[in-house]
Order: C-alpha cells, then sequence, then structure tokens
C-alpha cells in the first residue's frame, strides 16, 4: 500500500516536472495527462524510421548485441535486429542491419486477434505481452517475418520504448553503430538527408509502408 | 525451405474444422430432405462434427503460448479486423449449434422434451390443415431442429470459407495470398465432410441402412465436389507457377507451387492429395452409381477414406509449403548487382 502511493507521488511529482513553467496548480489527474501529451506531441504524428548504410556496415553485430542488452532479452529470444551478410558482383560482402519496420499500415497490427499489437507516438508499432496470446498470426502476416516468440509472448523491436527511449529518441542499436551505418529519424527527414548526399535511398519492399531505409554499396 | 512457424496442430484444425463443417451441412441435409429417415447416421454425424471441431479447437488452443489467456475470448478475440477473431467466434458459435443439434437428434433425449416440456411436443394446428395428411403435421420439437439445421449449416459453411480466409488474409506468405486458397480449402471441407458421413454410414449400415436414393447423392456430390476441386487446385497452382518471377512475392509463391508438385513435397502431394483424396473417391463414386443397386458400400468406404487421407494431407502441405517471400534478399540484390 505504502509502495503504491510513493509510486503513485513520484508519477506525479515527475508530471509537475514535465510542465515546468507552469505554476498553475491543477488536479494530479490532469496534470499527469497534459504531461504525456506535451511529451509527445511534437512526435505523435511523425513517422519516425531506420536507414541502413549498406557502405558502411561491417557486420560487427554491435548493433545487436546493444539491442539484446538494452531491452534485457531473455536468453530465449531471438536477436531483434539481424545482420544479413549478401554477395556483390564482385564477390565482397555486403552487411544489412535491419529490424522491425514500423510500417505505415502494419499487417501485424490487422491481423492480431488480441489488439496487441498499437501503433503509437512517432509511428513506433509495439506489441504488449500481457496481451498477446502467441497465436504467431502476426509473423505470417508480417512481409518481413520480423516477429519472433519467446515462452511469453511475440517479441520485436520497439525503438527501444520498452528500455526507457522515448518516441523519436535515438534507439540503442543505433547509438552502439561506431561506423555511422544505422541512422534513425523522421523517415523523410532521414531519405532528404540521403538524397543531399547523393544517393537514392530505397524502403526494403513496398508492403505495409515499411519505414527503413537502403542506402549505398559496398566494395 | 519450410514453413515451420506453425507446426501440425494448426494443420490438422484446419482440416479437422473443415471436415467437421462439412459433416454437419450433409447431416443436416439428409435431416432436412427426410426426419424419418436415417435418424442415427444423422445423429452420429452431428457429433461427430462436433468432435472434430472441438479437437481442432483445442489444439490450436494448445498451439497458443499462454492458452489460458486465449480462453479469454471476449478480450483475447476482439480485433474485428482479423478473420482469426471471426473465425474464433464463428466456430464457437458453430459449435454451440452443432452440440444442440446432436442432443436433438438423439431420440431419448427427443422424447424426455416432449414430455418436460408441452412446447416441444405440440403440433399446432394451422388452417388449412386438415386438407393435409397427418404426416405433413410437424411437431415444434422438429421445427426448432430444422432452424438449428440451417444456422448450422450457415455456420459451417461460414467455418468451412474461414479455413481458407486465416491464411488468405495473413498476407506475408505468397503461396496463401489468393482468393483461390479459401475456395480450395472449401470445396474440400465439404469434401472431407461428406466422406466422414459416408464413413459413419457404412458403419452403421446394419442398424440404419442407407436408403439408395441417399447414398446415389451423395455419389453425385461427390463427383461434383471432387471435379470442382480438381479445377480450383488446378488454377491455384497454375498461377502461382505463372508469378512475375522478377518479384519477391512472385517467386516465392512459384517456388511454393514447384516444392509442392516437383519438389521436395512432391511424392506426398500426387500419392496422397491428388491419387487418394481425388481420384480414388472419384473413380469409386463413379462405380457406385454404375453398379446401381448392388452392394456398394466397400466402395463408399475406400473412396471416403482417400478422401479424408487426401484432405488431411492437402491442409498440412499448404501450410508447410507456406514460406515467405525474400524481400529484404530481393531489395539488396537489386542494390549492389
Ligand atoms: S515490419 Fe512486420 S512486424 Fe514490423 S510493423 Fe511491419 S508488419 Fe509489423
Ligand atoms: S502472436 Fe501475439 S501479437 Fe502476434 S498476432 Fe498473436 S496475439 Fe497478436
Amino acid at each position: 500500500m505504502t509502495e503504491h502511493t510513493a509510486l503513485t507521488r513520484r508519477g506525479f511529482l515527475a508530471g509537475c516536472a514535465a510542465v515546468t513553467g507552469s505554476l498553475v496548480v491543477v488536479g494530479a489527474a490532469s496534470a499527469g495527462s497534459a504531461s504525456a501529451e506535451e511529451g509527445v506531441s511534437s512526435v505523435a504524428n511523425v513517422q519516425y524510421g531506420f536507414l541502413s548504410d549498406l557502405s558502411r556496415c561491417v557486420g560487427c553485430e554491435n548493433c545487436v548485441a546493444a539491442c539484446r542488452e538494452a531491452n534485457h532479452l531473455s536468453e530465449e529470444t531471438a536477436n531483434r535486429r539481424r545482420v544479413q551478410v549478401f554477395m556483390n558482383s564482385r564477390s565482397n560482402n555486403v552487411y544489412v542491419s535491419t529490424s522491425c519496420m514500423h510500417c505505415d499500415d502494419p499487417n501485424c497490427l490487422r491481423v492480431c486477434p488480441a489488439g496487441a499489437i498499437s501503433k503509437g507516438a512517432a509511428g513506433i508499432v509495439s506489441v504488449n505481452p500481457d496481451r498477446c496470446i502467441g497465436c504467431k498470426y502476426c509473423v505470417q502476416a508480417c512481409p518481413y517475418e520480423v516477429p519472433t516468440y519467446n515462452n511469453v509472448s511475440m517479441d520485436k523491436c520497439d525503438c527501444c520504448l520498452g528500455a526507457g527511449v522515448a518516441p523519436g529518441d535515438t534507439p540503442y542499436c543505433v547509438q552502439a553503430c561506431i561506423f555511422d551505418a544505422l541512422k534513425y529519424g523522421p523517415v523523410d527527414e532521414l531519405r532528404a538527408e540521403a538524397e543531399a548526399r547523393g544517393l537514392a535511398p530505397v524502403p526494403v519492399g513496398e508492403a505495409c509502408g515499411p519505414n527503413c531505409l537502403l542506402v549505398g554499396e559496398r566494395g | 525451405m519450410l514453413q515451420l512457424t506453425w507446426s501440425w496442430q494448426p494443420a490438422l484444425y484446419l482440416f479437422l474444422g473443415g471436415m467437421g463443417a462439412g459433416a454437419f451441412i450433409m447431416a443436416a441435409v439428409l435431416f432436412l430432405i427426410d426426419r424419418t429417415k436415417h435418424r442415427l447416421v444423422v445423429c452420429v454425424s452431428m457429433w461427430a462434427a462436433f468432435a472434430s471441431l472441438a479437437v481442432g479447437l483445442l489444439l490450436l488452443l494448445s498451439e497458443l503460448i499462454s492458452p489460458v489467456r486465449g480462453m479469454m475470448m471476449w478480450q483475447s478475440f476482439s480485433n474485428f479486423s482479423s478473420w482469426m477473431t471471426l473465425g474464433a467466434w464463428g466456430a464457437f458459435g458453430a459449435l454451440a449449434v452443432f452440440a444442440l443439434s446432436a442432443l436433438l437428434a438423439m431420440r431419448p433425449v427427443g422424447n424426455w422434451l416432449a414430455k418436460r416440456w408441452k412446447w416441444f411436443g405440440a403440433t399446432p394446428k394451422q388452417a388449412g390443415d386438415a386438407a393435409k395428411s397427418a404426416k405433413a403435421a410437424v411437431p415444434n420439437g422438429v421445427k426448432l431442429r430444422r432452424v438449428l439445421a440451417v444456422v448450422g449449416i450457415g455456420l459451417g459453411a461460414f467455418v468451412a470459407v474461414y479455413t481458407g480466409m486465416l491464411l488468405m488474409t495473413a498476407g506475408g506468405v505468397p503461396l496463401w495470398d489468393s482468393p483461390l486458397l479459401p475456395c480450395l480449402f472449401t470445396v474440400s471441407a465439404f469434401d472431407t465432410g461428406v466422406a466422414l458421413v459416408e464413413v459413419i454410414a457404412v458403419l452403421l449400415s446394419k442398424k440404419d441402412p442407407l436408403a439408395h436414393r441417399a447414398a446415389a447423392l451423395m455419389e453425385k456430390i461427390v463427383i461434383g465436389l471432387v471435379v470442382a476441386e480438381v479445377a480450383v487446385l488446378a488454377l491455384f497452382l497454375g498461377t502461382l507457377m505463372s508469378g512475375d518471377p522478377a518479384t519477391a512475392a512472385g517467386a516465392a509463391g512459384a517456388a511454393s507451387a514447384e516444392l509442392l508438385t516437383t519438389g521436395g513435397l512432391a511424392t506426398v502431394f500426387w500419392a496422397m492429395v491428388v491419387a487418394a483424396g481425388l481420384a480414388l473417391p472419384l473413380v469409386m463414386a463413379v462405380l457406385s452409381l454404375v453398379l446401381n443397386k448392388r452392394e456398394t458400400r466397400p466402395l463408399m468406404a475406400l473412396g471416403a477414406i482417400g478422401a479424408l487421407i487426401g484432405g488431411c494431407e492437402l491442409r498440412f502441405l499448404i501450410l508447410a509449403a507456406g514460406v515467405h517471400a525474400d524481400v529484404l534478399g530481393s531489395t539488396v540484390m537489386g542494390l549492389i548487382m
């Protein structure tokens, strides 16, 4: 009981701190919701996404490891980010790091019977493990075969929301890439920046409107 | 490469659900044609339909990561843009109607109800009844069973279609992404349902021999369904094999179809789905009709068992061959080659 009260008070204080500048004392409930809205309003309607640069990725898998660590993935949970290797016409290896594409119109969300998948601020598609029944319909629906399953529920990238990263802030995988091969930001900006550098970014496929762009070539 | 996320439980469920739905429809049609004949065959078939669907649903539940949460249907099947939700409620409703119909088809239950519940046993008099024969007067209980039969036929048809819609509307697997798949599964559901009723009729032939007219009706239905299934199956695989190999989805669809017809699954496909599941029932049905009025029970049983094997194997193969397209691979290759 005391613990619960303490938590509520802490939440309330955090809410008040977030609306700094406001001297008007309002009810605890409205203060909390106002701060929540303000915190995300700048990114609420902006679609964020990833950019994966094939010419810079060396396949070190720092991103994969950082993701596992930051999100405390259990042993039986598969990697949320995958680095796949391809061979180009000069027989050089090309590495590509991808995770969930946080699609515009996600198939996974449409087919989930339990309504466990939602698309929220910054266009992040995330799963509620307390709602998921583990029917595995979502991976059959995802054109990119992203969802995986552990012994609790479906598991996939949520842009580190669960690891405490606010919507729109840089996820741990991108922070971990010392070769600058991964970027995170509003997709429109990512595309414009790449084009300004003379690159021609392409989305991974078309189905569902994926928000992961690929650029460049290696070798 | 095979699809391994959904293993044998969903495959068996798609078969059992379809077969149960088909069997109920066939039994209900027999009942609606003449309620005085084949009481036992109708009753046992309805119970068999109920049992198939129930076992199928239990199998599906057992495959979930959280079966207990799955049983909280109001929460776990609440997103109605998903065919899994529509199917879960449809199958649940069908299960209830199948059980009720099967229960009321039992003579002791009917007698008991008629004794306890006046309305059930009463035969309402209608204007003009005097002109009709005594047989035309129908007790309320029978009317209720007729309504249940019609509702059950509707729900059964929905369940049969849904087993295909579930795969089609997933959207990530090119093999399944075709309106011909629900057609195929629906025809096959009816086909296997008729086969189950045939097996039951043969087993019960001492106690409740099948009237010649009913047997001929079922054989004709079998011929129609097999012809339809061959056409749909050929069109389904043909469309996939002529898919555009330049696109990831087209290539994956073609690869799946080849896996079934010439690849690693081909032996099982041709032997069990085509030979046992389609050719055998067709030959047996034609022979039975030709041998008109002679002893055709062994032929009927053989054809029916073949149809059941083929229908079951069809679900396993379509699931196993349902691989994803390599979308990332084809995008990257487009960039680096
Ligand atoms: S990539 Fe797959 S899992 Fe991610 S949002 Fe799109 S459909 Fe859903
Ligand atoms: S596995 Fe979980 S998240 Fe995926 S569709 Fe089923 S209930 Fe939804």
